[in-house]
């Protein structure tokens, strides 16, 4: 029995070649065992989504096995390859791209005080943090031996944005932060100095406070249809990060079904939501993608 | 009688051709054999190449069986690690390479090789890390790029050094890999297992 988590990594951004469009990288994490570095790429070839996908070795950054020769229908081998190289090589950036947040989550997992903000946080340009006990050193000093770290970490130029408390404006923000944001800078010096939070739009954070609530409803009006689901408020993190669990695991499902709920939210908000990940405990006796028990959504930046 | 193996995910070619009936062939065996088509085919991708893949490591295989495949394998459809015994009397025309030994006859000797000439050296020039991003791109990329210390001086900065040798040395290690041609006859073919996640956990 093995805990298991599929993470997918949304492929949209990827140029179509030969008919061939990306549509989200698959690949295992299991417990003890940690990410695979082989993964799954699920394509449509034209338009149709295909049953089956290409596996890609993440390591090498290369496909293993592509079309069949009975399935290649005019297309010379050689140009499929030279065409899926490059493709290749934009998808590990994706993979790459999508597995930022985890490294921030490891680096803060070192201390009880502070958690990564998945809800809130655009990967890979923000990434937001909160602080999670009230005895937390709040000295500004420690957001910026975080900051060197996790750039250490990832080698990317990431600097303090902002810290401060949520949406109020405190007297002694230094003290009294309670999150924090990174931003990716570019390999250049951030051009303003830390602001706190409460500085920020009030017309954008108006529209994110109204999304934090809205959003929750409007999934489980969606999950209505789907007796065996249930939104999972205190995993959620509204409305980037939505967590959703099985019910009725004694009921047949299919991974299918989490596309279509992403696809139902996305119309009902304006966002793009995408399937992030589904899990459970694998027995060994059915395929993953009927074992699930629990799966989460979240907002990308569609053509970022 | 030294032992190998080889993966067959669930879709790719020898999951659909039993090697046991079959024996093993190269995909192109008309292709010369090339120090550059053995670079190739570790560092780049085997489809099209006259070289087969076996390893030392059941595990690499049932890696390659469970996660390279086209579909996730399960008990009622599982993918297969091959467990083949090489005969040592190789009279059957059998060409047999290990990767590593081939490419390390291909490096120039130091004195010969430098940065700027015709001939590079194969070596890094990046920080001892530099070893992981090339080893897992995919999760790792972040080693390859970003702050490498240079000689002070004048100059344009610059990445470190990475050749495709150095690629396919890392890659075959990785996969404790060695390469064979012609035909594996389905007799060497010892046994079959049927594999997928929870086998290996």
């Amino acid at each position: 029995m093995s805990r298991f988590e599929m993470r997918l990594v949304d492929l949209k951004e990827v140029k179509e070649r030969n008919s061939i469009a990306f549509l989200r990288m698959e690949f295992l994490d299991i417990r003890k065992y940690g990410p695979t570095f082989g993964g799954r790429v699920r394509y449509a070839r034209d338009g149709v989504a295909q049953k089956s996908g290409f596996p890609m070795d993440l390591s090498k950054g290369i496909f293993i096995a592509t079309l069949e020769d009975d399935e290649l229908n005019g297309i010379s081998r050689q140009e499929l390859n030279e065409n899926l190289r490059e493709a290749a090589a934009e998808i590990v950036q994706l993979v790459r791209r999508d597995n930022i947040p985890r490294t921030l989550q490891t680096l803060l997992a070192d201390d009880d005080y502070l958690e990564y903000d998945e809800g809130g946080s655009e990967p890979p340009t923000l990434l937001r943090c909160r602080v999670l006990a009230s005895n937390f050193p709040a000295d500004p000093r420690a957001l910026f031996e975080i900051t060197r770290r996790f750039s250490t970490l990832t080698r990317e130029p990431y600097q303090v944005a902002s810290y401060g408390a949520t949406y109020s404006n405190g007297d002694n923000a230094e003290e009294e932060w309670q999150e924090f944001a990174f931003r990716h800078c570019n390999g250049t010096p951030a051009a303003t100095p830390p602001k706190v939070l409460a500085e920020a739009s009030q017309k954008a954070v108006a529209a994110l406070i109204r999304r934090r609530s809205e959003t929750p409803k409007m999934l489980q009006t969606i999950l209505k249809d789907y007796a065996h689901l249930a939104y999972d408020e205190r995993h959620s993190q509204p409305p980037n990060f939505l967590k959703c669990r099985v019910t009725a695991p004694e009921r047949p499902r299919h991974e299918s079904e989490l596309f279509e709920i992403a696809e139902q939210l996305s119309a009902a908000t304006g966002k793009a939501y995408r399937v992030a990940a589904y899990g459970g405990t694998y027995l060994g006796d059915k395929g993953f993608d009927e074992v699930w028990t629990h799966f989460s959504l979240k907002v990308v930046n569609v053509g970022a | 009688m030294p032992t190998f193996y080889k993966g067959a995910g669930i879709g790719t070619h020898w999951h659909k051709n039993d090697s046991r009936r079959v024996g093993f062939a190269a995909h192109l065996p008309e292709v010369g054999l090339t120090p550059e088509a053995l670079i190739t085919h570790v560092a780049i991708g085997t489809e099209e190449s006259p070289y087969i893949s076996l390893t030392r490591s059941y595990a690499v295989a049932w890696t390659y069986a469970v996660f390279f495949g086209k579909e996730n394998p399960s008990p009622d459809n599982p993918a297969y690690v091959y467990e083949i015994r090489i005969e040592e009397d190789l009279s059957r025309d059998l060409q047999f390479w290990d990767p590593v030994e081939e490419v390390v006859q291909t490096l120039q000797h130091p004195i010969h090789a430098d940065s700027q000439g015709a001939v590079p050296f194969y070596q890094h020039n990046g920080l001892p890390d530099f070893l992981l991003g090339v080893a897992n791109p995919g999760l790792m990329s972040d080693f390859l790029v970003g702050r490498h210390p240079q000689p002070p001086g004048p100059g344009a900065p610059c990445e470190p050094n990475l050749t495709l040798q150095f690629k396919t040395l890392v890659h075959s290690l990785r996969d404790a890999e060695m390469l064979i041609r012609s035909h594996v006859p389905p007799d060497w073919v010892e046994r079959r297992f049927e594999v997928f996640a929870e086998s290996g956990f």
